[in-house]
């Protein structure tokens, strides 16, 4: 931060100049020339169809043989014992080629059996010269009497059953070939490599990357359960365990810390609730000691401050009033001065910034609209304002940003998406693209999901991403709410079947 | 325990003396409590030294904060400068430690001395020069600044105080031309136009309450000052091509100025005559608008250039906002021309960016309502 040092606007301009011209003239084209699709996908996905093909020759042709059985076994039941053997040898024979060949016999067989109309008396009366194929036809057809044979609704009926083979056999050869391309286009989502990966992540304790960030715990906690929540997957921790650890973060002020021995803060007190919530265990806290820390931090004009040194922003709010709510205490607080508060930090745009007048942002937005939401102030947001600048956020490779120009980048998806759902203008994005985008920022071997496509994991994302597509209604995953970021079941039970 | 102590203080020196740019390799102290530079993350010891660091922070801060060590104000005095030295060494492993912040906070609150506050601010640019986003080292920076402006703010008061209303403004106008060269560079950084935005809005208001007198000079003045700032972003847009921000900036200039500024030259050009040859028909300002809007549309056809299509859809997107802010202009012909504007402009939306069509189509739909 040189701005904070050195003092000469001068020297700050010419390094600021020489920085700008370097990034235009040299990483700019370097970028561009890198966005192109990698060749191994390119080639992945040529392998792919040309797989799909030759599974699709092989599925027309088990067809094929299987028709090809039947006709054997209609002649073999429906023929008289004189008939020379040669045409059971004929049909057999043309069972043991090998696929190409048959597919090729069999397209002429269909083909032969639309192009000779049912009509002609020579489809009928020509027995020496058809082939074995056309014969169970006759064969079966002599078990019906002569009049019979040739009335014509029977004939009808054979014309319109030749056209619905025809069509049948058309409409199912491509078939198999799109759904399989599909299926590769959109992927899959690796819901039990996440779960490993969550898990190890909680036991791994003792690395650099768990013990720099141990401060905020309890948050990686929240991300990491309701993860496996939404997955099904919530009985692969030990509930006591977690449990007793949340307990022993409480402070005595009521407020809960990142981690045993550090200071309480608002952001991990939402955090502990919302874990005990998944565990249906609320009610072992003393909800009224939790509530009165929070209600102590309410400021005059509404606004909440994270902790008693002082920091406003419109995040506390939000977690304020979530936290209150899941505890049935929120009318403790001054509700309509924080909705004041909040409707304050409105801007033009139609987003909020953490205090009034700061910049709109994706992650304020979520809370500001997730308060009102809770409090039953949505009223206040002019919700197709809202819509058009959330929708902007998408970008070409179907992500979401948080900001004008910004790169996308997964958490957004849930913090962008949710503010859609709640102002119900989700169907102004489009919504498979994301979740492509999603499913391409995972790590497909070893689990977890990271901020952008090809970058590292972290619990953070895995979160985000496995929400957002919980909100897309990608099958497979529970319902989200997307105010209380918890699963829609726990929310009802928390509403629903508690006094 | 002493050179213990003795190995933070060269430390801290050494750290003291390093420069925000450029900072030294601090030889590893003691093998169990080393300490090691943040970039230096390749040696496999830091578990050890940040547990080191964390343990001797938390015992410090444990015997600081039992109130039985009041012995002498000597011991008191010794325990937080321990305190200070440890979660500073703590902070430097671990940026967003925010229990080794406030106690920090708990110790400089005690006693609030200048130099200490420099000194905290000294820390925290430290730690933002390597990690700039860390949340914890902004926030107690604000802290920092609130309580130099709570308890030695005699400077910052006798500026405040005895600038009056044009002053203030003056410093608006002052820091808008300062911040214009540097964000004619960074046109990618949304950050700083709405920075823009908000002075201009402290502009604005500045002028709302020097309405009553002298209001026609002071109108045109500030007038000139949206003006000049449409007209950049104009040449900002025709140079920097596809550019989101520009155009969203353009978006709440115009929207501003035709909404506020046409309310207040009605009620001026009735009172009194316009005392400045201005050219403030709104009527042109559209037309200027439709033409620009017009100018950047119809570059869609080179495909093969993001910032182009990207100008394209933006200006459409652009002209679309403008039908919706403006819906209740009485100047018919303006909206009959906008009306025109809106089926193309539509159709061209809806096959580039095929995506938010729902959207286009509300928007559509919305204006079409008489």
């Amino acid at each position: 931060m040189e701005y904070l040092a050195t003092n000469d606007p001068y020297v700050l301009w010419n390094s600021l100049y020489e920085r700008y011209g370097h990034l235009r003239s040299v990483i700019l084209p370097n970028a561009r020339s890198e966005w192109k699709p990698s060749s191994y996908k390119t080639l992945s996905v040529a392998v792919a169809i040309i797989v799909a093909i030759n599974i699709v020759v092989a599925m027309a042709v088990a067809i094929i043989k299987v028709v090809d059985i039947i006709k054997i076994i209609i002649i073999y039941l429906v023929q008289q014992p004189a008939s020379p053997p040669v045409s059971h040898a004929h049909s057999h024979s043309l069972l043991l080629r090998s696929p190409s060949y048959s597919h090729g016999l069999s397209t002429s067989h269909s083909l032969s059996l639309t192009a000779v109309s049912p009509t002609s008396p020579s489809f009928l009366k020509n027995s020496t010269s058809a082939s074995p194929n056309r014969r169970w036809l006759r064969l079966l057809l002599r078990r019906f009497p002569t009049s019979v044979k040739l009335r014509p609704s029977l004939k009808f009926w054979l014309k319109w059953l030749k056209k619905v083979i025809k069509f049948s056999f058309a409409v199912v050869k491509p078939l198999p070939l799109t759904s399989l391309l599909l299926h590769l286009e959109m992927g899959e989502l690796a819901a039990d490599k996440h779960v490993k990966y969550i898990i190890s992540v909680e036991k791994k304790k003792d690395s650099f990357e768990s013990v720099v960030m141990e401060h905020l715990r309890l948050n990686g906690a929240y991300w990491g359960l309701t993860t496996l929540d939404i997955l099904g997957k919530l009985d692969a921790v030990d509930e006591e365990d977690v449990i007793s650890w949340i307990l022993k973060c409480q402070d005595e002020s009521g407020g809960f810390a990142g981690n045993i021995g550090h200071d309480p803060h608002v952001l991990y007190t939402l955090s502990a609730v919302q874990v005990l919530a998944l565990f249906d265990k609320v009610d072992i806290l003393d909800a009224d000691k939790v509530s009165n820390y929070i209600v102590g931090l309410q400021n005059e004009d509404g606004s909440f401050s994270g902790d008693i040194w002082g920091e406003v922003d419109t995040r506390f709010s939000y977690i304020a009033i979530c936290c209150l709510s899941i505890l049935q205490r929120l009318d403790k607080i001054n509700v309509d001065k924080a909705v004041e508060y909040i409707v304050s930090c409105k801007n033009l745009d139609g987003g909020f910034g953490c205090t009034p007048g700061g910049e709109s942002h994706a992650g304020q937005i979520f809370c500001c609209v997730g308060a009102l939401a809770i409090a039953g102030a949505l009223h206040h947001v002019d919700k197709d304002l809202l819509g058009w600048w959330l929708c902007e956020r998408q970008v070409k490779s179907g992500g979401l940003n948080g900001r004008p120009e910004k790169l996308p980048d997964v958490c957004y998806s849930w913090w962008v998406l949710s503010s859609l759902i709640m102002i119900d203008r989700v169907h102004w994005i489009n919504k498979d693209k994301l979740v492509k985008f999603i499913l391409d920022c995972q790590d497909m071997e070893n689990g977890g999901i990271s901020d952008r496509p090809d970058d590292a994991v972290d619990v953070f994302h895995t979160y985000f991403g496995v929400a957002g597509l919980s909100l897309l209604e990608y099958p497979g995953l529970k319902p989200i709410d997307p105010a209380y970021a918890l699963p829609v079941d726990v929310v009802n039970r928390i509403f629903f079947s508690k006094k | 325990m002493s050179t213990r102590e003795n190995s933070y203080t060269e430390a801290e020196a050494l750290n003291l003396l390093a420069q925000l740019e450029r900072i030294l390799d601090l030889d590893p102290l003691i093998d169990e409590v080393g300490f090691i530079h943040p970039s230096q993350f390749a040696t496999l010891k830091e578990e050890i030294v940040y547990k080191a660091a964390k343990h001797a922070f938390i015992s410090a801060l444990r015997q600081y904060k039992t109130p039985g060590n009041f012995s002498g104000k000597s011991q008191d005095d010794t325990l937080a400068i321990e305190v200070m030295i440890h979660s500073k060494a703590l902070l430097l492993l671990s940026c967003d430690f925010a229990t080794a912040w406030n106690s920090r906070k708990l110790i400089v609150s005690n006693k609030r001395l200048l130099p200490i506050l420099m000194d905290e601010l000294h820390l925290s640019a430290l730690v933002l020069s390597y990690s700039p986003k860390s949340e914890q080292a902004w926030s107690h920076r604000r802290w920092v600044i609130n309580m130099i402006a709570r308890n030695c703010s005699t400077l910052q008061w006798i500026i405040e105080r005895e600038s009056e209303l044009v002053e203030k403004i003056a410093e608006v106008l002052d820091e808008l031309k300062k911040s214009r060269n540097w964000s004619g560079l960074h046109v990618a950084d949304n950050s700083c136009f709405h920075y823009r935005r908000r002075l201009m809005l402290r502009n604005l208001e500045g002028f709302c309450y020097t309405q009553d007198n002298n209001s026609s000079g002071y109108f045109v003045e500030t007038y000139q000052i949206w003006k000049e700032e449409l007209d950049w972003n104009e040449s900002l847009i025709k140079q920097y091509v596809g550019r989101e921000a520009l155009w969203l900036h353009r978006r709440f200039l115009s929207m501003y100025l035709i909404k506020h500024m046409a309310t207040h030259l009605l009620a001026v050009s009735c009172q009194s005559k316009p005392k400045a040859s201005v050219d403030i028909d709104i009527d042109s300002l559209m037309d200027h608008e439709l033409c620009l809007v017009h100018s950047c549309s119809t570059t869609i056809a080179d495909a093969n250039f993001e910032d182009f299509q990207a100008q394209a859809i933006h200006s459409a997107a652009y002209m679309l906002w403008l039908t919706k802010q403006i819906p209740e202009y009485q100047g018919i012909d303006i909206q009959e021309k906008l009306r025109a504007g809106v089926g193309d402009v539509t159709r061209m939306l809806k096959r580039s960016c095929p995506d938010r069509s729902s959207l286009w189509d509300y928007l559509v739909g919305y204006h079409s309502e008489p």
